[in-house]
C-alpha cells in the first residue's frame, strides 16, 4: 500500500467516523482544538484505524503522543512499513 | 456541553421589553429555586447518603428541581411535555442540545431515575457539580472509555436511564451537529434501547453566546424507541445506527426549525 493510499484511507475512515468534513481533514489540523475529537474518540479512532489497516495497535501511548492528522499520517505509514518489514526512509 | 462564542442566528424574537421581561422571570424563579434547593436538598441528600441510598435520593431530588423549575416558569415559558409510554424501558436518551436550558427542560421528560453523561465543567460548578457526582453522573472528559462504558451498562442493569448528547457541545445554529460516534457503540454493546428525544425551541429561547432570553415555544418530543438490536454484528453497526437515529431526529425537528425561521421579529 503506498503511503498516499494509506492517507486516503485514514482521512476517509476518520471523515466516516466522526461525520468530518473531507476539506477539514489537513495534515496540520490538531484533534483536539481543530477537529474537537477528545479522549473518547481516540479509543473509537483505534478501533477504526485497527479495523481499517488489520493491525492491533498496542502501543497507547504512542496514540496518546498523536497530535495533529500529521502525526496519525505518519505513525500509520511508520506502523505499516514496520509490518511489512520495510526499512524506515532515509533522513 | 461547552461554552462557545457568541453565535450566529436568526433575528431574536420579542422586543426588548418583552425579552427582558421574560428574562428576568426566568432567571429569577431559577436563582429562587436554587436557593430553596440548597437549602433543603442538601440536608436530605446528606441523610439519604448516611442510608446509603445518595445516588437515587441525588437523582430525584435533581429531577423535582427540574420539575419545579418547569412549574414555576410555565405562564411566561410553557413546555409541551413528551408522552411518558415511549419510555417502557431503561435505555439510552439521546438528545439534540442548543442551549444551556436544555438541562432544566429535562423536568419535563418522565424519567426520573436518570444520569446524564457530560462533559467535566459542570462538575466544577459549586452545588451542581456536588449533586451530579453524587447521583452518579460520567464526567466523559476525565472517564476513560472502560470507565464510561462500565458506568453505563451499570447504570442501566439497574434500571437507569442514561442521556447522552451526542453532539457534545451545543448547536451553534440550532441544527443537528455532527454526532459522535462512541455512545452508539455501546449501545450495540448493551442492547440497551435507544431513545431519541428532541428539544424544540430551546435553540431560538437562548442560543450560545446570549444572555437576555427571546420567546419561544419550547417542546419535548421523545420518539419511538430504537432496537440496535439489528445493528450488531457490523463493523460498521454503530454508524448505522447513528444515521437511523439521526435520520429520525432531524426529521422530527425539521418543522419546528422551519418555523422559528420563518418567523417574523416583532417590532
Amino acid at each position: 500500500m503506498q503511503d498516499h493510499e494509506i492517507i486516503e484511507t485514514i482521512d476517509q475512515a476518520l471523515a466516516e467516523e466522526f461525520e468530518l468534513d473531507r476539506s477539514e481533514l489537513v495534515p496540520e489540523a490538531r484533534f483536539k482544538e481543530d477537529l474537537e475529537l477528545d479522549s473518547l474518540d481516540a479509543v473509537d479512532m483505534v478501533i477504526v484505524l485497527e479495523q481499517a489497516f488489520g493491525f492491533k495497535i498496542r502501543d497507547r501511548q504512542a496514540i496518546g503522543d498523536i497530535r495533529t492528522l500529521g502525526d496519525l499520517h505518519g505513525f500509520v505509514i511508520a506502523k505499516k512499513r514496520e509490518l511489512s518489514g520495510e526499512a524506515p526512509p532515509e533522513a | 456541553m461547552t461554552r462557545t462564542s457568541r453565535s450566529p442566528g436568526a433575528p431574536r424574537r420579542g422586543s426588548f421589553p418583552v425579552r427582558l421581561a421574560l428574562s428576568a422571570w426566568v432567571y429569577g424563579a431559577t436563582a429562587l429555586l436554587t436557593l430553596v434547593f440548597m437549602a433543603t436538598a442538601l440536608p436530605g441528600a446528606w441523610l439519604a447518603k448516611r442510608l446509603g441510598h445518595g445516588p437515587m435520593a441525588a437523582r430525584l431530588g435533581i429531577w423535582y428541581y427540574g420539575r419545579a423549575w418547569v412549574t414555576l416558569v410555565a405562564p411566561v415559558l410553557p413546555i409541551e411535555r413528551p408522552r411518558a409510554d415511549v419510555l417502557a424501558a431503561p435505555g439510552l436518551i439521546v438528545s439534540n442540545h442548543a442551549s444551556v436550558f436544555d438541562l432544566f427542560c429535562f423536568g419535563a421528560q418522565p424519567a426520573k431515575n436518570v444520569i446524564m453523561v457530560a462533559k467535566s465543567w459542570p462538575f466544577r460548578l459549586p452545588y451542581y457539580g456536588a449533586f451530579m457526582r453524587l447521583a452518579g453522573y460520567v464526567d466523559s472528559q476525565s472517564a476513560g472509555w472502560e470507565e464510561l462504558a462500565r458506568a453505563v451498562t451499570s447504570a442501566l442493569d439497574e434500571g437507569v436511564f442514561v442521556v447522552v448528547f451526542p453532539e457534545g457541545t451545543r448547536s451553534r445554529d440550532g441544527s443537528l451537529s455532527r454526532f459522535k460516534p462512541g455512545i452508539f457503540r455501546l449501545a450495540i454493546e448493551t442492547g440497551a434501547p435507544v431513545y431519541p428525544l428532541c428539544i424544540h425551541g430551546t435553540h431560538e429561547l437562548l442560543p450560545p453566546g446570549r444572555r437576555l432570553l427571546a420567546p419561544s415555544r419550547l417542546r419535548l418530543e421523545l420518539l419511538d424507541p430504537v432496537d440496535p438490536a439489528p445493528y450488531a454484528g457490523r463493523d460498521d453497526g454503530h454508524l448505522a445506527l447513528r444515521t437511523e437515529v439521526k435520520s429520525r431526529m432531524k426529521q422530527a425537528l425539521a418543522p419546528m426549525a422551519s418555523t422559528a425561521t420563518h418567523k417574523e421579529t416583532e417590532p
